[in-house]
């Protein structure tokens, strides 16, 4: 009777559920909230560029936003 | 002066008195003084409470006070108490005033410490006195920020990174929530009338079906992820391994319960059709919450760690219970809600006491410690007892209640979640009696442990507090069931009219 018990707690309940359980939670569950994280931080890197203080590749920005929207104004719309 | 305004002006007022202190022995001193009075205001509350209810006072919500402070949105500070809130006071009042004992012999920025600990405790007992939606979401910030700073500046371990997880979750959470209580003011008058915060108001309009099945599921997430609903517990584990003990006690013991207080509150009571509807989603996820977290536990070697993860699970229950939806499981719910803080709150204080000592919170490395600090020994077997649902025990008490309620559904649905749910009951006692072996008994580890010193007076007080509560709620639960059962009877026939059968077993 204690080899059934050993089995059951040991082998079945600690090893085979909990564990798993435990890796789970900290790996899947855990991870994707991590990677969320992660995915926000590196969005910010990419994007920070952006705001380099350079007046010329913010004026290049406005013309060609400005031409785009023209173009779209004239032809499509 | 209103009384429940009391409940925020004197840990403020404690808070300026802190400010004025020279040193640790005087700051402590004026936060001991300042929560005890809190403490004995709480009491005088319930006894009130239910003077006023013999008396035959039968309104909602009692010593009610309404005051206007942001006219062009409609915006009140609103207070007033039912059996359910005076009882979540009382739990808040005793688990703030045991923190304060529990951090007795905090040396490092002792004012900055005990200033961020008492404001967050305002932001609980704000929250717990509000009838308006907006006052209540403030003071739930009021009560999320300082946790951020405590943990970051007094924690132990990856400090940083828990403070910083924990505090983006639950403002996650918050702007879930944020979302929900403006769908539900800008739907708060159909008719055209004026648009109101005010819960008991709202609670006499129907918030239109198609709206509430989009504002439902914010709402309840919103509060479901400071309950720790699966999978948004993942702060849960981290951020209580890394907080000093009394922030661990009192986030477990008291924050975590105002998701499930407000799950209940807010989004089940102001939108039951919606709620009918969705339920059988979150119950999955509560379900999944309960068991999940009690199998983790058993896998994990550091104590707070496992305390966390009994936490997840623990307050799954009260999530499920919320989610059965009649009037016995909702009482299992409240009961749930203050049991669990209060036996978790003395989990994570002898936890922080032992710490103190062994300087480790390892199980493997330790062993013995019954026989170098007995008191501290005798008080975790009395926690984990009540943990595990000992009868006798606050734990006992709220489990069994819970399940009654949730037996009630007769459909095969509820029935083997209800199975699901109970089987955690056998889960908690493995990892509890396994804790407590492997700890306390057997052969002293470490020759360092030898001279190790019992439980001080300070320590003693904090936790004899939280025993005797625990005692008292085990021993005689009627009480407490009986001024939480008045006080369900206007929202369980709320959500009656929306279309539900009701039974009751009291």
């Amino acid at each position: 009777m204690d080899e059934v018990y050993l089995f059951v707690t040991k082998k079945i309940l600690f090893n085979l559920v909990s564990r798993p359980v435990a890796w789970f939670d900290r790996h899947i569950v855990d991870g994707f909230m991590n990677l969320i994280a992660r995915v926000i931080e590196r969005s910010a890197y990419m994007i920070k560029g952006f705001q380099s203080g350079r007046i010329q590749q913010y004026g290049y920005v406005f013309v060609s936003g400005t031409i785009v929207l023209v173009i779209i104004f004239i032809y499509i719309w | 002066m209103n009384i429940l305004s009391l409940f925020v002006l004197i840990p403020v007022l404690t808070c300026i008195g802190i400010v004025f202190t020279k040193n640790m022995k005087q700051t402590r001193l004026v936060s001991a003084i300042g929560m005890s009075i809190q403490l004995i205001l709480a009491g005088l509350l319930v006894y009130l409470y239910l003077a006023e209810r013999q008396a035959g006072n039968m309104a909602e919500m009692l010593f009610t006070y309404d005051a206007l402070w942001f006219p062009t949105l409609n915006i009140h500070y609103t207070v007033g108490v039912d059996g359910i809130s005076v009882a979540m006071i009382a739990l808040t009042g005793i688990v703030v005033f045991a923190g304060i004992f529990a951090s007795w012999k905090m040396e490092f920025l002792s004012r900055e410490f005990f200033i961020s600990l008492i404001l967050l405790a305002t932001g609980v007992f704000g929250f717990f006195i509000s009838l308006d939606l907006f006052t209540m979401f403030l003071f739930y910030e009021i009560a999320v920020i300082p946790m951020y700073l405590l943990i970051g500046i007094w924690g132990s371990g990856p400090k940083e990174y828990s403070a910083m997880k924990l505090t983006l979750m639950l403002m996650g959470g918050s702007a879930l929530l944020m979302v929900g209580l403006l769908g539900i003011y800008f739907y708060s008058a159909p008719d055209g009338g004026q648009l109101t915060w005010n819960l008991l108001e709202i609670s006499k309009i129907n918030i239109p079906i198609e709206m509430q099945r989009f504002l439902f599921p914010f709402t309840f997430i919103g509060f479901g992820i400071l309950g720790a609903l699966f999978p948004f517990h993942t702060w849960s584990p981290d951020g209580h391994a890394s907080a000093p003990t009394a922030v661990s006690m009192l986030h477990a013991g008291v924050l975590m319960k105002l998701g499930g207080y407000g799950a209940f509150r807010v989004a089940i009571f102001l939108m039951p059709e919606a709620a009918q509807e969705q339920a059988w989603i979150f119950l999955i996820l509560t379900s999944i919450s309960v068991v999940y977290g009690a199998f983790g536990a058993i896998w994990q070697k550091d104590l707070k760690y496992i305390n966390a993860y009994s936490s997840v699970s623990h307050c799954g229950l009260v999530l499920f219970a919320v989610l059965m939806m009649n009037q016995t499981a909702f009482n299992g719910a409240i009961i749930q809600m203050i049991s669990h803080g209060l036996m978790t709150a003395l989990f994570f204080a002898l936890i922080g006491m032992i710490y103190g000592r062994t300087h480790t919170r390892m199980i493997n490395e330790m062993g013995g410690l019954m026989k170098v600090m007995p008191f501290l020994g005798v008080v975790y077997v009395i926690a984990g007892l009540a943990s595990l649902g000992l009868p006798g025990l606050s734990g006992f008490v709220a489990e069994m209640t819970i399940f009654f309620g949730a037996y009630q559904h007769t459909d095969t649905f509820h029935r083997i979640l209800t199975i699901m749910a109970t089987t955690s009951i056998v889960v908690t006692a493995v990892y509890i009696l396994r804790v407590v072996g492997i700890l306390l008994l057997g052969p002293i580890k470490n020759d360092h442990f030898l001279h190790l010193d019992d439980a001080k007076w300070y320590e003693r007080l904090s936790t004899i507090t939280l025993v005797v509560a625990i005692a008292a709620i085990g021993i005689a639960p009627l009480w407490l069931s009986d001024m939480i059962n008045v006080s369900l009877a206007p929202i369980v026939n709320k959500i009656s009219m929306a279309g539900f059968e009701f039974t009751s077993l009291f």
